[in-house]
């Protein structure tokens, strides 16, 4: 097992009130290597907080998550940026590339934060430069850059480190449907060559690409979905049901 | 009224964006009225130094287009941050001219508020800065008054910036359309090109400012050549920090220790921003050349006046007698003399006969040519022509009573001694007497020298006759020359120096012809300490500005890159990068600018250095020692001080920074 999530729950105090919000109730669920997990929900759900505490920028009330057998959540403070750049890609909404390094600076990034030898970076990213179809970008700077182009480059910056998981937080909000489609085909590709993805989303679309959908609300998991040998709208309308019966809508 | 109260909300709502402006708008409007006020300052003329003109319209010229610099930086910074904000009011529909005149009405009302709240400011801080001053220094001489131009001035420097920033925001509103004042925030600059032609000129105007500025020579072009000098190392400075820092940081992005963390990320984003870093660098390089400068030279005004004054006064008490009636009488007696002094003794009950009593035939100003044998026939009426040398007689007997080692001469031989030039013929026909140079005579102690101003040489005579009979020979041919004195001099302590001089000169009215004098040492330090003090005032005051004009722009560049980096920084935190490298990452890049502004300005300094003694030699003062140990003080004082600030403004940095996980 690759990860597992065990009775995770996650309270938020405010500083000044006693007041208290529960995103996470008691969340379980387990990934296997070679995975490709969407998690949907609506705004509020918890879903980011699920996802923040995955990629341990947040901590847990209560509950374990392990990955690989190492609890994530006992990690200490000094250790967890070490460990992030080990072992987990992040794609993110808004790409979160550095204005300040040009595109193939940006993908060498967490590389060089691991001290890999320039001689590895370049070799990763011989392979993965094409298979991105970033390859005439690498010398541009991100401004000069698409959307689509942009969350490309932050793939690529994902899959350097060949990381165990990759952690996609709503990677096609900021693109129009041409470039999603083009980028959630991608995710596909990337994860048939066995690289294990989890993503977060509310659009069924999004949701109907990946190989399993759980169903989140008010910080528990109601539900399950399995894509099997589904075509992706087939998958995309079966979401839909689930969401007005499971989830109920208004 | 709708838009004004639309702009005030603006303010108000957003305080903390428009802060960071305010401040420097109120700082630069503080350090141009301080400078304004000294300038202004009728009690200036007392003080009656042509220097501290120079310094003062020096600073001026250069406060005025940096105050306005800094604040079009500071705005530039406020009208990206706020672009989104009139991006989105063009998008609800308030019309172009709408917005730009709620930006222009903005700007007003905080130029208002800069004058107001920088008169107070400045008014209290300057008068602060005196009362701490005099409270050091005791007496005052100098003394601070505001004049209504001290108001006018930095209030007329203010709008002027402003119509300026009005200028900037109308273009910027008008030249942009709604959508890429939505997105002007997240532009960035474009990777900068070598410019090895920008270097060429950089260096070639700091080598002519250099060389200006080391082969000064004193006279009526000094002014003129000093600011020269200063303009070409200005422009020379931006120009390097453009070309240098930039091929620098090329050069280490192709080393091969690029690809590690600190260096990666630091070079990057010192790249990506260098065009702002040049400013801010060159800036700060020439604030803190100028404090240093304005220190050193204070100081040493200040140390050496008092040197000077010791050299001048080798005992704490001369009583001096003169005959100030007919020529023909003559000097006043030794017998004459002795009487006096037994009277005072008498009166004081302080014993005299320690002192050294002898005649000093004054100081005369002549035309001395170059070449063997020198004639001279003409007293020269003023000593500030060139070529002229002020020349002192003094025979050996007065030399060797005052404790000075020489050889014996012949009755025509004469030795010569030079405090400034280099006078050194065979021979000299003094007013038809002809005299042979025996040779130069290293040290002189305990004689009374005299202004340094020009060159300045003594001849000593082989006796007292021979001085007197040389005296006699130049009055008889020439006018303007001065009267012989007959001369005690002592040492006492304070109180007896006081009595002895109270019971002297009180005889005075009865014994005229004759005419009785004192100098006394414990007066004449009381007076300069009050007059130099003056001078102190404003070099402080001075360096202050220019420490707190540096201080500013180094706290504005902290913010701004704090807000700009706010977001990479937190990017590299979610990809990896721990709070401790984070940390490091910031330090690496606060020490490279942390270190770049004060070793140019030091080197600058040391470009300055021989016009700055150059400058402080016309005032007679010309010690090499005591000129490297100020300098070394200040600059030490300065990099701590430089310091201070960095630590104080790179927290607020790395508050902006850092985010915890």
């Amino acid at each position: 097992m690759l990860l597992e999530v065990n009775h995770l729950a996650k309270v938020f105090k405010t500083r000044f009130s006693k007041e208290t919000t529960t995103a996470l109730r008691d969340i379980d669920f387990s990934i296997e290597t070679g995975e490709y997990i969407a998690i949907m929900g609506e705004s509020g759900s918890g879903k980011t907080t699920l996802l923040n505490i995955l990629a341990t920028l947040e901590r847990p009330t209560n509950g374990i998550v392990s990955l690989n057998g190492t609890n994530i959540t006992r990690i200490k403070a000094n250790d967890l940026a070490k460990f992030r750049r080990e072992h987990l890609g992040f794609v993110f909404q808004d790409f979160n590339l550095l204005d300040t390094l040009n595109v193939r600076d940006n993908i060498y990034l967490p590389l060089v934060l691991n001290r890999k030898p320039v001689q590895i970076m370049q070799e990763r990213l011989h392979t993965l430069a094409p298979l991105l179809h970033i390859s005439e970008l690498l010398n541009k700077q991100p401004f000069e850059l698409s959307g689509g182009q942009k969350q490309r480059v932050a793939i690529a910056r994902a899959l350097m480190t060949q990381p165990d998981l990759i952690l996609g937080d709503e990677p096609t909000a900021a693109l129009d449907s041409k470039n999603s489609d083009r980028l959630l085909t991608l995710f596909e590709q990337i994860n048939d060559e066995g690289q294990t993805i989890l993503m977060v989303t509310h659009s069924s679309v999004v949701a109907s690409h990946a190989k399993r959908v759980l169903f989140i609300k008010d910080g528990m998991i109601y539900h399950q979905l399995y894509r099997a040998e589904r075509s992706t709208s087939e998958f995309n309308k079966e979401i839909n049901l689930a969401m007005s019966s499971v989830l109920g809508g208004n | 009224m709708f838009y004004l109260k639309l702009a005030q909300r603006n303010i108000r709502q957003s305080f903390k964006i428009f802060a960071p402006f305010l401040l420097a708008t109120v700082m630069m409007f503080v350090l141009n009225f301080i400078l304004a006020s000294i300038t202004f300052s009728p009690e200036l003329d007392k003080l009656d130094i042509k220097s501290v003109a120079v310094v003062l319209i020096i600073g001026q010229i250069i406060l005025i287009p940096f105050s306005i610099g800094i604040e079009i930086y500071a705005y530039r910074f406020l009208l990206k941050k706020r672009s989104r904000e009139f991006g989105l009011y063009d998008i609800l529909g308030l019309g172009k001219n709408q917005i730009t005149l709620v930006a222009l009405l903005e700007l007003l009302l905080i130029w208002f508020v800069t004058v107001v709240l920088g008169t107070i400011v400045g008014v209290i801080l300057s008068k602060f800065l005196f009362l701490v001053f005099i409270a050091l220094i005791g007496g005052n001489y100098f003394n601070l008054t505001f004049l209504s131009w001290s108001f006018v001035m930095p209030t007329l420097i203010a709008l002027t910036s402003f119509v300026i920033l009005a200028f900037i925001s109308t273009w910027a509103l008008r030249h942009n359309s709604s959508l890429t004042l939505l997105r002007a925030e997240s532009h960035g600059e474009r990777e900068p090109k070598s410019r090895s032609f920008l270097a060429l000129i950089g260096i070639l105007l700091l080598g002519v400012g250099y060389y200006l500025a080391i082969t000064i020579k004193v006279g009526t072009f000094i002014v003129v050549t000093f600011a020269g000098a200063v303009l070409l190392v200005i422009v020379g400075t931006y120009l390097f920090y453009v070309a240098f820092t930039i091929w620098y940081l090329k050069q280490q992005k192709r080393g091969r220790r690029y690809y590690q963390p600190e260096k990666f990320i630091t070079i990057n984003s010192l790249l990506y921003r260098m065009k702002q870093n040049v400013i801010g660098l060159g800036n700060i390089t020439i604030l803190v050349t100028m404090a240093i400068v304005t220190l050193v030279t204070t100081v040493m005004l200040q140390a050496g006046l008092k040197q000077n004054m010791m050299a001048n006064m080798p005992f704490t008490t001369e009583l001096i007698a003169m005959n100030t009636g007919e020529t023909s009488i003559g000097n006043v007696t030794e017998e004459q003399f002795d009487r006096l002094l037994s009277l005072t003794e008498k009166q004081t009950q302080v014993d005299l006969k320690k002192g050294i009593q002898y005649v000093d035939y004054g100081t005369t100003s002549v035309k001395l040519t170059h070449g063997k044998h020198v004639t001279v026939k003409h007293i020269m009426s003023s000593d500030s022509q060139s070529g002229v040398t002020n020349v002192q007689l003094v025979s050996r007997d007065t030399l060797i009573k005052l404790g000075n080692k020489l050889p014996k001469l012949a009755p025509n031989d004469i030795f010569i001694h030079n405090y400034a030039g280099e006078f050194n013929p065979k021979t000299i026909n003094w007013f038809g007497q002809l005299l042979r140079i025996k040779g130069q005579t290293a040290h002189v102690k305990n004689y009374a020298t005299q202004s340094l101003v020009g060159n300045s040489t003594m001849i000593v005579t082989a006796n007292d006759t021979q001085t007197k009979r040389l005296y006699q020979r130049m009055t008889f041919d020439a006018d303007g020359y001065s009267i012989a004195q007959r001369k005690l001099v002592i040492d006492l302590s304070k109180n007896d120096n006081q009595n002895v001089v109270k019971a002297f000169k009180s005889m005075n009215d009865n014994t005229a012809p004759v005419s009785l004098l004192v100098s006394d040492r414990f007066a004449l330090l009381k007076e300069g300490q009050a007059y130099s003090g003056g001078f102190l005032f404003i070099g402080f005051t001075l360096g202050l500005t220019f420490i707190i004009g540096a201080a500013l722009i180094i706290y504005y560049k902290q913010i701004a890159e704090g807000e700009q980096d706010k977001e990479a920084f937190r990017i590299l935190q979610e990809v990896g990068l721990s709070e401790k490298e984070v940390s490091q990452t910031i330090n690496s890049q606060i020490r490279l600018l942390f270190f770049m502004p004060i070793v140019v300005a030091v080197i600058h300094f040391a470009g300055a250095y021989i016009m700055i003694s150059k400058i402080i030699n016309v005032f007679g003062i010309n010690n090499e020692t005591l000129m490297l140990s100020v300098s070394g003080g200040v600059i030490l004082l300065i990099v701590v001080m430089y310091y201070l600030i960095y630590k104080v403004t790179s927290h607020s940095y790395v508050k902006i920074v850092q985010r915890h996980v």
